[in-house]
């Protein structure tokens, strides 16, 4: 999946990146423009449903009127009020007739697919007006009756205005509709005040029923004006106050007062309808106030909705627009780029490097091509270096110029550019992948590429230093002169070897417009492979000089032998106190002295046939030679004092190499296998002098050779792996340390004793014995379950003797942890192995606390009837 | 990688060329190198001051650089022209060259090389704790009629 | 232009005293260890320092690590025979702006002044 991202074009990736984010401004602004739509609709809805409510208060108001006069016209037996019903019946019905037409308008539709039923509804309350009316005429209808039908009407249509404009989402808007409402409420009770004021004054009679229905009426009046009053806004109030006053209204609290005393009723009934009608036209004053107010309200309301609704879709276009435009232009703008750069590594790649790449953006691309530049113009400064050091390459010169992966891949320098971060360019010379043992380098931190190369605290000199580089107040030689990583060695891995190699590393500041862009930094390894080659000649060297100095040794006596030692230390010694004594005299002289000096030593080691001395003191002597044809300086005496010390220091060898043979032999012995018995020995003493040092255990070895023994060649390298590793064996388990020899009040050093004698059944005894603590067959047993050599079980029927020879078992190591010496488990296996692989057999014995000894048998070849005795 | 002569005659020319070096660059007056000797351990005959400079690392041993104090009374006179400087002045000297010295050949020596911050002291110490079985090579330095030490004792 | 040369070494601070070419540098003091510096410091204001890293009682480092405390305008030069990269670039961050190895003669130290006082005053 990540891939199949990957490998999308650019233009598909910003898709990919693109399309979900627009979709999200998309779905948001849809819900945005939805809001402002919505809002705009319920405004011009409700706008419609509130001309509608507004023509059924008209008719509420008439048929309020109408009740009224209804009322006086039934309390009067239909003598009075006659003609004012027919008239009040008249404008019922034309306000009913607007009504009507109104709610058959089309552009109501909306307003009637939502309330169609409540108008249904409220129109069949209407049908009922005939009805009464019928009834009225007959004067078949008590007044209260009369009444109570009339308000049944009211009652439903003011329910149907509630239900018409009691939905709005806008605060302010619910308010006022709640406001009106209460209004209206109060205003009917009003009007009912009005008829059966009217009727009580005609019959001028009120019974109980009667006045709890007044008294109700009258305080559900004033709770709602209350009502209206608390929730209205401040404009309506005002008005309300303004217009609902004056002797009428003052007039209908005195007559509601008349009324609620319930004594006199001697008022005239049409002057009270009079005074109460005066009163609920004002009333109507502040309803068709309101009306208006709200009109207008939703009116704005809906402008401003169907505003915001337009301003989103348009502001959604011109975004929808630019986005696409910029993103088209900055695809376009990186395609390009990317192309050029394309075409430029292709260019390079074909081998062209004439050129500079430009882009102009100044964005990572820009950067990239810049980086680009600078490498192709190093890649050029290289050519030309290269151009100059080699006439001869130039061949390959002219394919290096045809193509820069060539140059990269051929330069022995490690190239690369560092960046503001420290981060090594993605592009290096092949030269870095070597160096370091290590591939895909670029973009590392340098410091952090460094880390596991070489020591912390040039680590932590190496990342100061790269700063001072980047601060351009800071001088570049000055900081230069502290570069930790002028000359450092390094340490590379690679298939689990650790390398050690020796670099150089030089920066170089690149600088543009008086900035630090980048630092070029060039590495060289100076690990020549002469090094491991030249380690390995001087190993050679030496040991084929110890080689010929046994050899030489063996060849001549003794007597004669000490005292050409003796006599050329003492001439040599002579060499450095003429040098000392020489003061500012002739240097020539000096030299002509060394020589003939040399020389006469050479002549002595010739006469007694030291080959290995006499070669030496040739290769002096040609040195001087080389010296004599010039103008002699005191600096040259210092390469003859060297080698004279180095023939010093081998007369010194050869006679410590006389004292250990004639320690071993009693009669020097002749045969050539002499040389090899020697050398074993030497070995062996210095592989236990290295593992006494590193395991801080002083420890000395002891060789018997009573019989003047010689091992066979076919001998020798059993033999030396056999002592190494008992030797190891006896340093890590045996041997006690210092102090704890010295608490059991033993020999503060170990010793350890190896003799060789024979048998007349033609076997060679090798005995080993040292003077440690033995072995612990408890330790042992335990190690050996552990190990799952043995089951516990079987522990029961062994004896001591045959669970010490458990050690010999492949697998089992008695040291806690694995070192060189021990502890891999195959120590002394491999010494039973050995002795196993030779036709041999051993016993082991040993005390415990005392001493650890092991007794060898191993057969001499047929042809070596007779151990090789030393000439006596 | 050079072989043990190279590397010993190259190690001792850094000195040897600091020592020159700081002789010729400071006073304009060469130096000569005379012909070196070896001592051993028991037979070493130090000047009167001596800057003692350790190395450590692959190759363990010293460099003494040694002068009478005749030699740092020049010098003194030659940087401050003073005639007569005192004890302090002429020990301040020897610490300086041996200083120089050492802190020139450290920057020229591989990373393999440790070097010590020298110390100075005055004659022959009664017990010079050196490593068994060194040769120790004297190279005389003459300048401006004194002779100063160069002493390389290597492993 | 002040200076406050601080070096343990008597010989070396005179050597400095000597070389100064045509610089119109006056002597403010001279200093053989941190602690004397920094006494020179708070009384004179040095605009120029020339700084030895090895000293006794107080070392370079720590002794530059003050002077920039009380006076971080000034510009300090190291002269040492020391070698170790990792103390030189400590110095360079705790604000020196010269740095040059000993031996110093008078070529090496004319163009070092050169380069502290053009430098610094770009």
């Amino acid at each position: 999946m990540r891939n199949r991202l990957h490998d999308l074009s650019i233009r598909r990736k910003f898709a990919v990146v693109l399309v979900p984010l627009v979709l999200t401004i998309l779905v948001f602004d849809y819900f945005q423009i939805r809001d402002s739509f919505l809002d705009y609709k319920d405004s011009t809805r409700l706008n419609k449903a509130i001309i509608v409510g507004i023509e059924i208060n008209h008719v509420v108001h008439e048929i309020q009127k109408e009740r009224g006069i209804t009322s006086g016209y039934l309390s009067a037996k239909g003598e009075s009020f006659a003609q004012e019903l027919m008239a009040q019946r008249e404008r019922t019905d034309s306000t009913l007739q607007v009504f009507y037409r109104e709610v058959n308008d089309p552009r109501l539709d909306d307003v009637m697919q939502i309330h169609g039923k409540d108008i249904e509804d409220l129109k069949t309350y209407f049908n009922r007006l005939s009805q009464i009316r019928s009834q009225v005429d007959d004067l078949t209808l008590t007044p209260n009756r009369a009444i109570e039908y009339f308000s049944d009407i009211n009652g439903a249509a003011l329910n149907t205005v509630n239900d018409l404009i009691n939905e709005t989402r806008d605060k302010t808007l619910a308010q006022q509709v709640h406001a009106i409402i209460y209004f209206l409420k109060s205003k009917e009770r009003t009007s009912i005040e009005r008829a059966m004021g009217t009727q009580v004054f005609a019959v001028k009679r009120m019974d109980n029923d009667m006045y709890n229905t007044y008294s109700s009426l009258v305080s559900a009046q004033e709770s709602y004006l209350d009502a209206f009053l608390t929730i209205t806004n401040e404009e309506s109030r005002e008005y309300f106050e303004r217009i609902v006053k004056g002797p009428d209204v003052d007039e209908a609290r005195r007559l509601q007062q008349v009324l609620l005393t319930n004594r006199s009723f001697d008022e005239d009934p049409s002057h009270f309808y009079n005074v109460l009608t005066g009163k609920i036209n004002s009333l109507k004053m502040v309803e068709d106030f309101m009306s208006d107010r709200i009109h207008n309200y939703t009116e704005t309301v809906a402008a401003s909705a169907n505003r915001e609704f337009v301003l989103f879709v348009v502001i959604d276009l011109v975004v929808a627009i630019i986005t696409f435009l910029l993103v088209g232009s900055i695809v376009r703008n990186i395609v390009s780029n990317v192309n050029i750069l394309e075409a430029f590594t292709k260019k390079i790649a074909a081998g062209d490097l004439s050129d500079e790449v430009h882009v102009s953006a100044r964005d990572e691309l820009g950067h990239y091509a810049d980086t680009f530049n600078v490498m192709v113009e190093e890649i050029n400064k290289s050519h030309a270096e290269l151009k100059k050091e080699r006439d001869q390459a130039e061949y390959l010169y002219e394919n290096i110029y045809k193509q820069s992966e060539v140059v990269f891949e051929n330069v022995h320098q490690g190239i690369f550019l560092l960046d503001k971060d420290f981060k090594i360019s993605n592009l290096y010379s092949r030269a870095m992948e070597d160096i370091f043992e290590q591939k895909k380098i670029g973009g590392e931190n340098f410091g952090n590429f460094m880390r596991p190369h070489i020591i912390p605290r040039d680590l932590e000199a190496l990342e100061m230093f790269m700063k001072h580089l980047f601060n351009k107040d800071m001088d570049e030689e000055v900081v230069n002169q502290l570069n930790p990583v002028e000359q450092v060695k390094i340490f590379t891995e690679a298939d689990g070897i650790v390398n050690t190699k020796y670099i150089r590393v030089s920066f170089t500041r690149i600088e543009r417009n008086g900035e630090i862009q980048s630092i070029m930094a060039t590495i060289s390894d100076e690990t020549e492979s002469v090094l491991l080659q030249q380690h390995l000649e001087e190993a050679e060297e030496k040991k084929k000089r110890e080689t010929e100095q046994v050899l030489s040794i063996l060849k001549i006596d003794p007597a004669v032998l000490q005292g050409f030692l003796h006599n050329s230390k003492k001439i040599i010694k002579g060499i450095s106190e003429r040098y000392e004594a020489n003061k500012g005299r002739d240097l020539k002289e000096l030299m002509n002295f060394t020589f003939e000096t040399i020389h006469n030593l050479k002549g002595n080691a010739m006469v007694i046939g030291l080959d290995l001395m006499r070669e030496k003191f040739h290769l002096i002597e040609e040195s001087i030679a080389e010296f004599k044809e010039k103008d002699v300086a005191g600096k040259d005496f210092l390469t003859i004092l060297y080698e004279i010390d180095e023939a010093n220091k081998i007369l010194e060898d050869m006679e410590e190499m006389l004292h250990k043979v004639a320690s071993v032999y009693k009669n020097l012995p002749s045969e050539g296998q002499l040389v090899t018995n020697i050398m074993l020995l030497d070995t062996l003493e210095k592989g236990l002098e290295k593992m006494s040092k590193e395991l801080d255990k002083p420890v000395s070895l002891t060789f018997k050779n009573e019989k003047n023994l010689v091992i066979p060649d076919n001998l020798i390298n059993p033999f030396k792996d056999v002592m190494i590793q008992l030797m190891r064996n006896s340093l890590s388990h045996g041997i006690e340390s210092a102090n704890v020899r010295v608490a059991l009040d033993k020999m503060v050093k170990g010793n350890i004793i190896v003799s060789v004698d024979r048998t007349d059944q033609n076997e060679m005894i090798i005995s080993y014995c040292d003077d440690g603590k033995g072995l612990d067959i408890e330790e042992i047993a335990t190690k050996a379950v552990e190990r799952e050599i043995i089951t516990e079980a079987s522990l029961e029927d062994m004896s001591d003797e045959e669970i010490a020879r458990l050690i010999f078992n492949n697998g089992f190591s008695t040291a806690g942890k694995a070192d060189d010496y021990s502890g891999r488990g195959q120590g002394m296996s491999l010494v039973k192995t050995i002795i196993e692989e030779n036709g041999g057999a051993f016993d082991i014995n040993f005390v415990p606390g005392q001493f650890f000894e092991m007794n060898m048998r191993l057969p001499l070849l047929a042809n070596q009837n007779e151990p090789i005795e030393a000439a006596s | 990688m050079q072989t043990n002569k190279e590397e010993f005659e190259a190690t001792c020319n850094l000195f040897i060329k600091s020592v020159e070096n700081y002789f010729k660059h400071l006073t304009d007056i060469d130096s000569e190198m005379s012909v070196p000797y070896l001592k051993d351990k028991e037979g070493l005959i130090l000047k009167d001051i001596t800057g003692m400079i350790g190395i450590s690392g692959n190759r363990k041993g010293f460099v003494y650089i040694s002068a009478d104090r005749g030699m740092y009374k020049d010098l003194i006179n030659i940087f401050i022209g003073l005639d007569d400087p005192a004890d302090e002045d002429i020990l301040d000297m020897a610490g300086e060259i041996s200083n120089v010295v050492a802190g020139n050949v450290r920057a020229n020596l591989g990373a393999n090389f440790m070097i010590s911050v020298p110390v100075v002291f005055e004659g022959m110490p009664n017990q010079l704790r050196l490593p068994q079985d060194l040769s120790i090579y004297i190279i005389p330095i003459k300048w401006n009629g004194h002779e100063a030490f160069v002493v390389v004792g290597l492993e | 232009m002040k200076l406050l040369i601080v070096d343990d070494s008597s010989i070396m601070r005179r050597t400095i005293e000597k070389n100064l070419g045509d610089y119109d540098l006056e002597i403010v003091g001279m200093a053989s260890n941190g602690k004397e510096a920094l006494e020179m410091v708070k009384d004179t204001m040095p605009d120029v320092i020339t700084l030895d890293i090895t000293m006794p009682q107080m070392d370079g480092i720590t002794c530059l690590e003050s002077i920039m405390q009380i006076h971080p305008e000034a510009k300090v030069m190291i002269i040492t025979a020391l070698s170790d990269k990792l103390t030189g670039l400590q110095a360079l961050d705790k604000g020196a702006r010269g740095f040059m190895y000993k031996p110093v003669n008078p070529d090496d130290l004319t163009k070092a002044f050169d380069k502290l006082l053009n430098r610094n005053a770009n």
